[in-house]
């Protein structure tokens, strides 16, 4: 192993119990070790050997720093993104009344409950991943596979139940959408094709949720921008058959809908993202404060 | 040589290198590895971290002697004396005991 490879995977192994102000101290501490060293006329290799395993160098720290306090329990990420968002939309909710749809072209009884729950269902999902990520960064053993597998099925599942229960609500009975058979009716719940989304919309949501969960767990340091990124995306595939059909049908004008759904759903991601950005640097700041040489 | 008594150890082997004189992160590393086989050098590490933690030692930033790059010296505090006279102490009061016991 060389000097590059170990100092890598030492901040890898690091970075899942600590702070990024304490992983850059103690990297940085490393690397003067290697420049020391190397002076004194050993070899990478040598020296690499003689620190231990990087991922044992960050237990032994783990378990001699009393004084070190490991992250916080929850993922500050992915829960104040969570919360800004609901604040956006709790604000505009207003401003969002009937008008608003009609201009964009979107009639009462089919536009809006599609393009309500696109802006609600990325909200849930964010909701119920602050708290799976607070649940599994505040667990103090890593989950073992079963518990992993849990976790990772029990977000998705719930996010579709949720899902069903809105839509179920949030359609009327009489809609044309729903023709004589209600709600219920075997067609139009998950695949539901021209009004909801085709299987592959409801698969990329799937697998984007699973992969936003891996990359929570431990906290992954760009959580928000993963969030950000699906949330854009699921809106517009949440829209994109719908649109289609509408525009197909020339009922309203297509791209000043897409543009406002895109827009609703950025902003406030947007706006979370760059608090989060900056929540993080100040805490950082204060943290190096904290523990700069004493 | 695991838990409690390597990390006693450990930090009175610290403690006594850095009350000699004031030195730089990787010496104290290397002879405290050098002299227990088999030991990481960041178990070494791990201890002087948590010492100068909690206020035992004290690091700057300083020149390296022939114009190489700045690095972390460490010194003792007054803490870190007493908690030397301490464990030295406690040490001995071990060594003794077990000598008794005709062990070594």
């Amino acid at each position: 192993m060389d000097k590059s490879t170990y100092l890598k995977r030492l901040g890898t192994a690091l970075r899942e119990k600590y702070a990024e102000p304490q992983v850059r101290d103690i990297l940085s501490d490393y690397e003067d070790f290697f420049v020391t060293g190397a002076s004194e006329g050993k070899s990478e290799a040598e020296l690499c050997a003689e620190f231990g395993p990087p991922e044992q160098a960050a237990c032994e720290l783990k378990s001699d720093s009393g004084a070190e306090k490991p992250r916080r329990g929850i993922n500050r990420a992915v829960l104040s993104h969570a919360l800004l968002a609901a604040l956006f939309l709790a604000v505009l909710w207003p401003f969002l009344g009937p008008d608003f749809q009609v201009s964009s072209g979107w009639s009462i009884p089919e536009g809006p409950v599609n393009f309500w729950l696109a802006l609600l269902l990325p909200l849930m999902l964010e909701g119920i991943l602050a708290l799976w990520a607070s649940q599994s960064a505040s667990s103090k053993k890593p989950p073992d596979w079963i518990a992993r597998v849990h976790f990772i099925f029990a977000v998705p599942v719930a996010a579709v139940l949720i899902l069903l229960v809105c839509f179920t609500f949030s359609v009327p009975w009489e809609s044309e959408r729903f023709g004589s058979e209600g709600p219920f009716g075997p067609v139009h719940i998950l695949t539901t094709g021209a009004y909801y989304g085709t299987v592959l919309s409801e698969f990329l949501l799937f697998v984007s949720v699973v992969l936003l969960m891996l990359y929570s767990m431990g906290g992954h340091p760009r959580a928000h921008w993963f969030l950000f990124l699906d949330t854009a995306l699921l809106t517009v595939f949440l829209n994109f058959t719908s649109l289609l059909s509408h525009v197909n049908a020339n009922t309203y004008n297509g791209a000043t809908v897409v543009a406002s759904c895109f827009l609703w759903a950025a902003l406030p991601n947007l706006a979370a993202a760059g608090a989060d950005w900056a929540i993080r640097k100040i805490v950082s700041a204060r943290r190096a404060k904290a523990w700069t040489v004493r | 040589m695991d838990g409690q008594m390597k990390k006693g150890v450990l930090e009175l082997c610290v403690l006594h290198e850095v009350a000699k004189k004031e030195t730089y992160g990787y010496e104290i590393l290397n002879t405290i590895g050098g002299v227990f086989p088999g030991m990481d050098r960041s178990t070494v590490y791990g201890v002087l971290r948590r010492l100068n933690a909690d206020g035992s030692t004290r690091a700057r930033m300083g020149n390296s002697g022939s114009g190489g790059p700045r690095r972390k010296y460490y010194r003792i505090t007054e803490s870190g004396r007493a908690a030397l006279r301490e464990l030295t102490a406690e040490w001995n009061a071990v060594l003794g005991a077990v000598r008794k016991l005709g062990v070594g």
